[in-house]
């Protein structure tokens, strides 16, 4: 055997066993199963939101019909926006988001709701 | 500390000489060059609000009033309330010592977004133009605070182009405030815990929290305010099932968190001034972190204490008056805690301490008033009375601008690597003092009286309080104009200042004056708690 | 997902990773600031129907809740099958990304198409416009142009901010096809995402207030 094709033959024997150890690379599956469960939750929530707005309440208990949609927002939030993976602050300005919007809504509320309305005459009754 | 080499500053190899062109200035990310622009702006608008002032002290010298027409009056007062709330003193500290100070004392090389930062400037000039246009054309009568139906129905002027440039002017904030929060919790240097950083970085962070969450309530109303005055939509309007305390509520969820923005990055500089200045370490430095944090929350539960005589639910302003004065005790107890720090401390009497304390003084004068008006029997009789605009003219002006100027002597030679001539540093100081305290403390006098505020005339038996009133402006103007003459001096002639010229603590100081671009050589890291000062050379003897 | 070091980063971060992070915590809370503002909207729809209730809701049952319901589950869908972009670049597959986020942009498009070429359209040709010539009259007349405004104002802002989204996500594409993004980096993609699936949000509470509330027996 010639130095030449003992060389050829041990490079060819190295890349086979080099290729027989290494593991097969193949694109990694995705995680599209949160997001099918985030989807259908939606749809089934979105159905119940419709449902409830057709019940009999109090005009004053309509808001009530809003709870699916906050249901859907954090739905939303938690399986397309992953606010649970990434850094803690991520969590905490979220929160933060929506404490504050909390403050606004709550105590803006509380003027109007308390207030005493003194009906005025006006000039032309419509 | 890690060993940074630090030497008597050259202006070789700074920031400052890094690009000389137009466009280095004009396009940098360099968070030390974009607080100098902003620097420049703030100081217009300053003079601009500045010189409506001066036009609203000459109007009330006499009781007729020197300026003729009521309503150009209006106009005026409405100038300098709109220049002077969103373009001086929102951004003033946070904009120009905060961009430049902030990276520096997290020992990092530049904020996080350092474009959306550049973005933030030009958001602010355009806001700026806008508004300067809108005032050039005629302005508008309104106030500051542009109330409906006024501002939506019945006023002259230009309500949507001035309104159009505090919009913009409230996206700049936010940037800012953006950029800083995320900068502090994710810049920080090796070493830098949060109960590691000076109390100014934590003083911003709750400025930041409120400008973030605050502003964009400002948007939308202004927004609204907008529509109703170009279409007629009548989300303000009784006339057509609207609500005017809805503006009221909207607008004032902004700007009562926005007078909090307004003082806390002061109290920031305060707090790194006086143990500076009386070498000693900061007094409850814990209590002074989580009262800067809990000003900035509570302040978002007090706004209707504007709203009083409005009309609003007597339950409402019960809750809101009582919240009042939960927000006063977090202010106090800084104040105890500077008093604190300089007791058996080594005071220097330099210019950024006579600045600090005139804050101190002044701070306390209104916010002690504040709680007058929190009271709802009193509120009813000092309401929109001269009570309320030296109430608030001495924590704006005789307490944040104070603080404006303490800081921005501190970190001058940082800034420009030059010293400000001392003496006339502390002329400055006692001249600002003594001119404001001449303009104001008789506005608390007339209120009490009854004279109402936002009137261009009034009863004559008012008159010699309000020529004092007017003769301490015209001090207070020289004070004003002193700093911007020996600063700008100092630039060309001051004397070369050393990388540490007041032997402070913290890290901005480890880096030479003016500092080079990158800010730090090699990442520092950091051992030691703030403030630690050397125990004084008296308590070192009795040992 | 390695630390990827050798991913260049600007000066002021220690590493890609933490630039990365860094990134997408700015954009919630940027996202946060958006909470407010509408936040501010909603405060002002609390105000207008409590002192018009009826005629707050008579004006809500003029709403196309048939447009308005396929329009949710359109944009349910867009944010679905953006997302699922995301979770195919993060395997590398950029194929699929280039797919899922034109669908996302296509379905938002056909959302916007829906909102102010179809239901818009309808309303001004109704005179539920509140101008001039507003169509409910009377008692009610008050409270129902009061919902058309928030109607309205809250459409139109929402849709700005869908024309944004539309024009974010068209980046993210073109990029995309410039082969920029791979595992181990694709913040743009991630950023555009939460943005996208914000509006996305707001347009979930958006339609109980216009479309449901005032609804119903």
């Amino acid at each position: 055997m010639t130095p030449g094709l003992r060389r050829l033959l041990l490079t060819g024997v190295l890349s086979m066993l080099s290729a027989a150890l290494t593991p097969r690379t193949r694109p990694a599956r995705p995680r599209l199963r949160p997001l099918l469960l985030a989807w259908v939750l939606l749809m089934a929530l979105l159905a119940i939101e419709f449902g409830a707005a057709f019940t009999p309440l109090g005009r004053s208990a309509r808001p009530f019909v809003l709870i699916p949609a906050v249901l859907m927002v954090a739905v939303v939030g938690t399986l397309f926006m992953r606010v649970g993976r990434g850094v803690t602050i991520v969590r905490l300005f979220a929160a933060a988001g929506l404490l504050w919007l909390g403050i606004l809504l709550g105590l803006g509320s509380l003027d109007p709701l308390t207030r005493t309305d003194y009906p005025v005459q006006t000039g032309n009754p419509q | 500390m890690s060993a940074v080499e630090v030497e008597a500053g050259t202006v070789k190899g700074s920031y400052l000489t890094d690009g000389v062109t137009l466009r280095s200035w004009l396009l940098t990310t360099d968070h030390k060059r974009i607080a100098l622009l902003y620097l420049g702006s703030i100081t217009l608008f300053f003079f601009v609000g500045g010189a409506a002032a001066a036009l609203i002290r000459y109007n009330l010298i006499t009781p007729q009033g020197m300026i003729a027409s009521a309503e150009t009056y209006n106009r005026i007062f409405t100038v300098h309330g709109v220049v002077m709330v969103w373009f001086f003193l929102i951004p003033a500290v946070p904009v120009t010592l905060g961009n430049f100070i902030v990276p520096l004392m997290l020992g990092a090389r530049d904020l996080a977004f350092p474009k959306l930062n550049l973005a933030s400037w030009y958001l602010f000039v355009i806001a700026g133009a806008v508004v300067l246009y809108s005032l050039f054309v005629g302005g508008v009568d309104t106030g500051w605070t542009f109330y409906t139906p006024l501002s939506s129905n019945y006023a002259r002027g230009h309500v949507v182009l001035t309104v159009v440039g505090i919009f913009i002017a409230g996206f700049s904030s936010i940037a800012t405030g953006l950029n800083f929060i995320v900068t502090i919790h994710r810049l920080r240097a090796p070493g830098m815990t949060w109960y590691r950083m000076p109390v100014f970085l934590w003083s911003l962070y709750a400025t930041s929290v409120i400008l973030v969450l605050a502003t964009p309530v400002l948007a939308m109303t202004l927004l609204l305010l907008a529509f109703e005055r170009i279409f007629g939509i009548g989300v303000f309007d009784p006339a057509l099932g609207g609500d005017p305390l809805l503006f009221q509520h909207l607008f004032w969820f902004y700007s009562h968190p926005a007078v909090y923005v307004m003082i806390l990055p002061g109290f920031g500089v305060v707090s790194e001034i006086i143990p500076a200045f009386s070498r000693k370490s900061l007094f409850g430095y814990k209590f002074v972190v989580w009262c800067s944090i809990s000003i900035a929350v509570i302040s978002f539960l007090v706004w209707g204490h504007h709203m009083f005589v409005a009309g609003t639910s007597l339950y409402s302003a019960l809750v809101f008056s009582i919240l009042s004065y939960m927000v006063a005790v977090p202010s106090a107890i800084k104040v105890f805690n500077w008093i604190g720090t300089m007791h058996k401390g080594f005071i220097h009497f330099d210019a950024p301490m006579l600045y600090a304390l005139g804050f101190i003084g002044l701070f306390t004068v209104g916010g002690l008033t504040g709680l007058f008006v929190a009271a709802l029997a009193a509120d009813v009789h000092l309401t929109q009375t001269y009570f309320v605009v030296a109430h608030f003219h001495y924590v704006m002006v005789g307490g944040m601008v104070s603080a404006f100027f303490a800081g921005l002597h501190y970190w001058w030679p940082k800034i420009t690597g030059r010293m400000y001539p001392e003496m006339w540093g502390r002329a400055g100081a006692l001249i600002i003092f003594i001119g404001f305290n001449l303009t104001f403390f008789p506005q608390f006098i007339l209120g009490y009286l009854g004279m109402p505020r936002r009137y261009h005339s009034y009863p004559p038996e008012f008159a010699v309080l309000n020529v004092l009133s007017s003769a301490g402006a015209t001090i207070l103007a020289v004070g004003y104009l002193l700093p911007l003459a020996y600063l700008t001096w100092s630039l060309f002639r001051g004397e070369r200042a050393p990388a540490n010229p007041w032997r402070a603590t913290g890290l901005e100081w480890m880096t030479p004056s003016p500092p080079p671009t990158v800010n730090f050589i090699s990442t520092p890291i950091v051992t030691e708690e703030p403030y630690s000062y050397p125990p004084p050379e008296s308590v070192q003897r009795h040992v | 997902m390695s630390d990827a070091s050798y991913l260049p980063h600007e000066f002021q971060y220690s590493s890609a990773r933490h630039q990365a992070e860094t990134a997408i915590a700015g954009m919630w809370l940027f996202l946060a600031t958006e909470m407010l503002f509408f936040g501010a909207l909603f405060l002002s729809w609390v105000y207008s129907r409590h002192w018009n209730q009826a005629g707050f809701d008579a004006g809500a049952q003029q709403t196309n809740l048939t447009i308005g319901t396929v329009n949710t589950a359109i944009l349910v869908a867009s944010s679905f099958v953006y997302s699922a972009g995301l979770a195919f670049i993060e395997v590398g597959n950029k194929r699929r990304l280039i797919q899922c986020c034109a669908v996302a942009w296509m379905l938002g498009l056909a959302f916007l198409i829906l909102k102010f070429g179809v239901e818009w359209h309808d309303d001004f040709h109704k005179h539920l416009f509140p101008g001039p010539h507003f169509a409910i009259t009377g008692a009610l007349g008050g409270g129902a142009r009061l919902f058309f405004i928030f109607y309205f104002v809250g459409t139109a802002l929402h849709g700005v901010h869908m024309i944004g989204g539309l024009v974010l996500v068209g980046w993210v594409i073109l990029r995309a096809r410039r082969g920029e993004f791979s595992p181990g980096y694709h913040t743009p993609v991630a950023a555009v995402g939460l943005y996208w699936s914000f509006v996305d949000m707001v347009w979930i509470v958006l339609y109980p207030l216009i479309y449901l509330v005032g609804r119903g027996p």
